[in-house]
């Protein structure tokens, strides 16, 4: 794994647009750059491959174990969910997707640093854009990326054909409507009848006890770029049991979304090489990052240096308490850390994405940055 | 190697192209995502072929307007909006006057029973029917019940 330095295609701003990334300038600054690149080795590939998949089958051992034992205590829930989060996962429910972050600079055992299973994005610039990049820019290299065919694959595989598939995001955010637009042709195009509405949008019809979208259709199956651990807060929580609706993803993969399952991977798998020691309390030692239980986009995130120092990111996560977990340093490349965004379609691995940023702490501002193998 | 990546020379280009067939009826209006005047389309429109992409292109030009119009709605309807609900599609007809849009659906009150639903209105506005004691229930439409804490927070990881 190295970093190399790449001259951006000169109209790489149309090209990124023209294949549905027009989010690739944030706030002024470029989040798709281009004017780098990661290259892997095959052998690299094929590792990190093996491990995105073992890690995906340790995240649903514990989830059955969690289940079994149906203790939720650290995750603060409440019943309701514990009992659609039970019920969706004795049901099989089936999952579309999830992103893992890993620490890896090539070299020894990735380290899992969590499992964004519930709202994972960056799908369109992994799935689309660094292809397109990598078929323009260097043809003769390849991309550890099949997310697009692996996502084709898995619609039949979960819905039947001609299913009605809503999906809803919050309108305001427009990197997720992105997402939401791309799952959303991906559904369409693997056979499904695609229908997208804001969030907010959503009906509860009271007598019929149904879910409805905008023109007042029952919602039978729902991919919502909104994570659990909210909905079950919003005013609509309670319908959420009765009504006949299936959510994409299901309230099962609120577990591994949340951090508090990074201790419970750790107890009921320690010693595995890919995942680094974690707690709820602070009893890891020092280097050790604290994370907020339920957060997104390295917010409250906290890194515990083994001198004393500390790196604090801010964010309004801080409510529902924080575990801790040893930390795995970013490798650095030209000052930049990256960290690897792997991802699961189904319970294959389908591909990466590397978010690098000047700090240790991956942030909401960090850039995205192609890759390819050779 | 596994079957996780693409292989060199497999152009997705394909593929890919499908996806600009339908991006356009896949693009929602509700995007705030500057477009700077294109759709989305996930691959390039020259991969399109040209007979299908004319028939595409007016197609979203179609949903294009239902959807804008969807929108108008959703923006209005975040009140309650109700249906009456008849015991039989003639009941329904003899208060609204019309058939068109009398809806057949499965009621959960008095311990579940098919019924027919009529028109949709929004709290104070019911028009005057011919015979509304022919209404056996009335279907109440909630929205904005998620999203609300988003506003705390924000959204993807």
């Amino acid at each position: 794994m190295r970093r190399i330095r790449m001259n951006p295609r000169v109209d790489w701003r149309e090209r990124c647009e023209s294949v549905g990334l027009d989010f690739h300038t944030i706030d002024g600054e470029p989040y798709w750059d281009e004017s780098a690149a990661y290259v892997f080795s095959l052998a690299q590939i094929e590792a990190l491959e093996q491990v995105v998949e073992d890690v995906h089958a340790a995240c649903l051992d514990c989830v059955d174990d969690i289940v079994r034992r149906g203790d939720y205590d650290c995750f603060a829930l409440s019943r309701a969910a514990q009992a659609e989060i039970e019920a969706s996962w004795r049901r099989g429910d089936p999952s579309l997707y999830g992103r893992f972050d890993f620490s890896w600079d090539g070299h020894g055992a990735p380290k899992l640093l969590e499992y964004n299973a519930d709202t994972p994005t960056g799908l369109v610039e992994a799935s689309v854009a660094q292809w397109h990049w990598q078929t323009e820019v260097r043809p003769g290299a390849d991309q550890f990326n099949s997310i697009h065919e692996r996502l084709l694959e898995r619609w039949p595989a979960i819905l039947l054909r001609g299913a009605r598939v809503h999906f809803a995001a919050l309108a305001e955010h427009g990197e997720d409507s992105a997402t939401v637009r791309y799952l959303m042709d991906t559904a369409q195009q693997a056979g499904m009848r695609v229908r997208g509405l804001d969030l907010a949008a959503i009906g509860y019809a009271r007598e019929r006890r149904e879910f409805v979208d905008d023109l007042g259709a029952r919602i039978d199956h729902l991919f919502k770029l909104y994570p659990w651990e909210w909905m079950w807060q919003d005013e609509f929580a309670t319908h959420i049991g009765t009504a006949s609706t299936r959510f994409l993803e299901p309230p099962w993969k609120l577990l591994l979304s949340a951090k508090a399952i990074l201790p419970l991977l750790w107890e009921r798998h320690r010693g595995h090489p890919n995942l680094l020691p974690a707690a709820f309390s602070d009893t890891l030692g020092r280097p050790a990052v604290r994370k907020p239980k339920y957060a997104r986009e390295g917010a409250n995130i906290s890194l515990h240096g083994a001198d004393g120092s500390l790196i604090e990111s801010p964010g309004p996560y801080a409510e529902v308490g924080h575990i801790w977990q040893s930390a795995a340093p970013l490798p650095c490349f030209d000052g930049r850390y990256p960290v690897i965004g792997a991802w699961v379609i189904g319970d294959n691995a389908a591909g990466i994405g590397i978010r690098e940023d000047h700090s240790p702490i991956t942030r909401n501002t960090s850039c995205f940055v192609p890759h390819c193998f050779e | 190697m596994g079957a996780g990546r693409r292989e060199p020379g497999k152009a997705c280009r394909g593929v890919i192209g499908v996806v600009a067939l339908t991006a356009g009826t896949g693009r929602l209006p509700w995007s705030t995502v500057p477009s700077q005047g294109r759709a989305p389309l996930y691959a390039p429109a020259d991969d399109v072929p040209k007979n299908v992409a004319e028939t595409i292109s007016w197609r979203s030009k179609v949903v294009m307007v239902v959807l804008v119009g969807g929108v108008c709605l959703i923006m209005l309807r975040h009140s309650p909006v109700y249906r009456d609900t008849y015991r039989t599609r003639e009941d329904c007809e003899r208060d609204w006057g019309h058939l068109a849009t009398a809806e057949r659906c499965y009621s959960h009150n008095n311990g579940g029973t098919w019924v027919w639903r009529g028109p949709s209105y929004e709290q104070g506005a019911r028009p005057i029917t011919r015979d509304a004691s022919l209404r056996i229930g009335t279907d109440e439409v909630q929205r904005g019940g998620f999203g609300r804490s988003s506003a705390r927070f924000s959204v993807s990881s």
